[in-house]
């Protein structure tokens, strides 16, 4: 789907937002709901809990529908974040229980699991991962799907915070050059 | 500011992953609704984490959606505003109900048997822990929305202080703003300052960065001069109030001045403590 197409989608939606009309949440789904199980599945590392996470944040997206508005951002950035949030403070808790193993590297990840979409227009995962070098991507892992703070991931890969914060800077913009060539 | 020493900074990849305290988060949402350049950047390492999201998309299962729809049918909208503060209200005056109900029914216990009336008395604390708790819960809620009601004051303070920043960077930038320098007097040779002033608007800013702290009990006060008549426009607050303050309007001025006066200033100004001057060309 071309930019264009998304970004009139996302007009679409926005409105049947503010106007509470339901078609909103299917329509968000349809366009999104893979992209945030995806994310959500990658943060807490199991089926049924990324599931009920995700059904809590597009309920949550619905309630707080009328308060989003283009000034908070892109609706996908907007919805991203509920749901990220959401899962993070997940495994959080799980983490404070002691519930959790260690984040290990998305590659070993993805092999254990055996459906991935098919049928992605834009660059997939196996982009990333063969492009980016794996300090880098650790970085972003933990930050991104580990929830991790910045002067944490500073203690755990014993580096000043100063270089963390520019390494993460920097992985980022790895990352945009990876989009914008694919 | 320097604009990009701050993208430089990394703040904004870790405003978007999530990583800030909620004093920077305001900073940055401040910051990027005053610089353009600071919004676009913003936006861009956003999309870049809404791709790297897209890229690890997997099937959802596939009686999520109805699970969902069938959930979201029967969920009401929060309005657009004030609904937090309102349903906490409500919460507080449920529990007080809920907690008034719990001790009446425990009463009925009294016409039991001796056994019974252990029990009632049991009953009675239980009743008593219950009452207690949902007081203290009523009580935190009321907390919250005090505190809420302290936030929504403060967030308006911070509209008012950003139409300000607005108001001043535009003195600052916008070529309806004539610069003018004020220089050092011979006695103070090291100070300086920059008035910014549109005279359609009749609006004055002035750049106090180059003017040294007052001495205690001291405050520098601005003239305008028109032909020879001084007229006050106002005492300059400490730095404070910020680097850029705005002044009393004027409409005609020659020239304008600064004197180091007694706080509160002076109707005439002391010549021999002229700080700075600047002409107007």
């Amino acid at each position: 789907m071309s930019r264009e197409e998304l970004n009139s989608i996302e007009k679409r939606i926005a409105q049947f937002l503010a106007e509470g009309n339901e078609h909103a949440i299917e329509l968000l789904y349809d366009h999104y709901a893979d992209a945030l199980y995806g994310v959500v599945l990658r943060i807490v590392r199991d089926d049924d809990l990324a599931s009920d996470i995700i059904q809590e944040a597009f309920v949550k997206i619905w309630k707080n529908g009328k308060r989003y508005s283009k000034e908070k951002g892109k609706l996908f950035t907007w919805c991203l974040n509920i749901t990220r949030n959401r899962a993070i403070d997940e495994l959080r808790s799980k983490q404070r229980k002691g519930e959790i193993q260690n984040l290990d590297s998305s590659v070993n990840f993805i092999d254990r699991q055996h459906s991935t979409n098919p049928n992605i227009d834009h660059v997939g995962l196996r982009e990333i991962v063969d492009s980016l070098d794996q300090e880098k991507r650790e970085l972003i892992e933990m930050a991104y799907f580990g929830g991790y703070t910045q002067a944490e991931i500073s203690k755990k890969m014993e580096l000043p915070l100063g270089t963390v914060k520019t390494r993460m800077r920097n992985a980022l913009k790895d990352l945009k050059n990876i989009f914008s060539v694919g | 500011m320097n604009v990009k020493e701050y993208i430089e900074s990394g703040i904004l990849e870790a405003y978007a992953l999530g990583q800030v305290s909620d004093q920077e988060r305001q900073e940055v949402q401040c910051l990027t609704s005053i610089y353009p350049e600071l919004k676009e950047e913003l936006e861009s390492v956003q999309q870049n984490l809404d791709e790297y999201a897209k890229a690890h998309a997997q099937k959802a299962p596939s009686d999520l959606k109805a699970k969902i729809l069938a959930q979201v049918r029967e969920t009401e909208q929060l309005p657009v505003m004030e609904a937090v503060k309102e349903k906490a209200i409500d919460k507080t005056q449920e529990e007080r109900l809920d907690a008034g109900r719990g001790q009446n029914r425990n009463k009925s216990l009294v016409y039991w048997s001796v056994a019974a009336s252990f029990l009632f008395i049991l009953g009675l604390g239980l009743s008593y822990w219950q009452f207690n708790e949902s007081e203290k819960l009523a009580d935190q809620v009321e907390e919250q929305s005090l505190k809420l009601e302290g936030a929504l004051e403060k967030l308006e303070k911070r509209e008012n202080q950003l139409a300000k920043v607005d108001r001043r960077l535009n003195a600052l930038t916008g070529s309806d703003y004539k610069r003018i320098p004020l220089k050092g007097t011979e006695k103070f040779n090291s100070s300086y300052a920059e008035i910014h002033w549109n005279k359609d608007a009749e609006s004055v800013f002035i750049n106090v960065s180059g003017l040294p702290t007052p001495p205690e009990g001291k405050q520098y006060q601005l003239w305008a001069l028109d032909g020879d008549q001084p007229i006050s426009k106002g005492m300059i607050e400490s730095e404070d109030a910020g680097t850029i303050q705005e002044m009393l309007a004027t409409a005609k001025a020659d020239a304008f001045a600064i004197t180091l006066e007694k706080e509160g200033g002076v109707e005439k100004p002391t010549l021999e403590q002229m700080v700075v001057l600047g002409k107007v060309s």
